[in-house]
C-alpha cells in the first residue's frame, strides 16, 4: 500500500485520513489484534532514517519489509485460532522515508516485539561541512 | 499473602525507581480452559528482565519496563509509540494454585497460566 505518504505526521493534513482509512477499512479484526494498525515511530539523524514499529507476538518470518519508491512498507501476518478455526490477519503500514536512502544497506532487527529498521542515507545526500577557502 | 512469581525482588526495586508516573494499560486477552486461565498480554519492548508479576490476595499485578530503542541524538519525525511503562491489574475471582502459576514472555507477548485450584473446579454430581 503506497497510498499513505506523509512527511510528518503533524504537518500533513491527510495523515489522519490515511490512518482512518487504514484502521477502519483495513479488513477483519479479532479481539486481541483489535487494531489493524500498529504504532510506528520515525527518527532521523545525519546518517540514517530509523523506523520503529511495535509488533508484539510475531515471528520474524511473519514480517515483511519493502522499500519501494521512497516508501517503506511493513507488513505482518498473524494467525489466530478462533473457536477451532484458524484465521490470518494482515497488518500493514507505509511510511514515506524519502528517496535519499541507500536501499542496498537497509537493516532490520526484531527484538522483544519491536521491529526497528535502519535506512542509511546515500553518501551524496549526507550533510557536508564546507570549508571556506 | 503475597507471592512473587518471578522472584526478582531486585528487579522490582529497579522498576520502582525508574518507573515514570504515567503507566500504560496493555491490551490483553483472557481465555479459560478446563484447568487453567490463560492471560495473554501485549507488551512490546519488554524483556524477561524488565517484567514483574505479583499476586497479592486476589489481585494479579503485571508490570513491564519498556526499553527504549531511540538514541538521544535521533530527531523524531513522528512518534506514535507511547513511552510509558506497562501496568495491568487483574482481579481474580477464582481460587488459583499460586505455586503452579507459569509465565513466559516471547517477542513482546506475555503468556501467564493461572491453574484453577481443585476446590474451585466444577464438580459433576451424580444423581442417585
Amino acid at each position: 500500500m503506497s497510498l499513505i505518504k506523509y512527511d510528518t505526521y503533524l504537518t500533513d493534513p491527510f495523515s489522519e485520513m490515511d490512518r482512518w482509512f487504514n484502521e477502519y477499512l483495513g479488513g477483519p479484526r479479532n479481539r486481541f489484534a483489535s487494531r489493524n494498525q500498529f504504532p510506528v515511530d520515525a527518527y532521523t539523524d545525519d546518517d540514517s532514517v530509523y523506523v520503529v514499529a511495535e509488533l508484539p507476538g510475531f515471528s520474524k518470518k511473519d514480517l515483511k519489509i519493502e522499500l519501494h519508491n521512497a516508501v517503506l512498507t511493513i507488513a505482518a501476518t498473524r494467525k489466530a485460532d478462533e473457536g477451532g478455526q484458524e484465521h490470518s490477519y494482515h497488518l500493514s503500514r507505509s511510511v514515506t522515508v524519502g528517496d535519499e536512502i541507500n536501499a542496498g544497506k537497509v537493516k532490520a532487527k526484531y527484538e522483544n516485539g519491536i521491529l526497528s529498521v535502519t535506512l542509511p542515507k546515500a553518501e551524496e545526500r549526507k550533510p557536508k561541512s564546507i570549508k571556506i577557502a | 499473602m503475597s507471592t512473587d512469581i518471578t522472584k526478582t525482588e531486585k528487579n522490582q526495586n529497579q522498576l520502582a525507581s525508574t518507573r515514570p508516573e504515567r503507566t500504560l494499560r496493555p491490551s490483553y486477552e483472557v481465555t479459560s480452559g478446563d484447568h487453567a486461565y490463560e492471560v495473554k498480554v501485549a507488551m512490546p519492548g519488554v524483556s524477561k528482565e524488565g517484567l514483574s508479576i505479583t499476586l497479592e490476595n486476589d489481585e494479579l499485578l503485571i508490570q513491564g519496563t519498556k526499553g527504549s530503542i531511540r538514541r538521544p541524538d535521533w530527531k523524531p519525525v513522528f512518534q506514535e509509540i507511547t513511552e510509558a511503562h506497562y501496568q495491568l491489574r487483574l482481579q481474580l475471582n477464582v481460587s488459583i494454585e499460586e505455586e503452579k502459576i507459569g509465565a513466559r514472555i516471547e517477542d513482546g507477548l506475555l503468556q501467564v497460566t493461572l491453574p484453577v485450584s481443585e476446590q474451585a473446579k466444577p464438580k459433576a454430581i451424580a444423581v442417585d
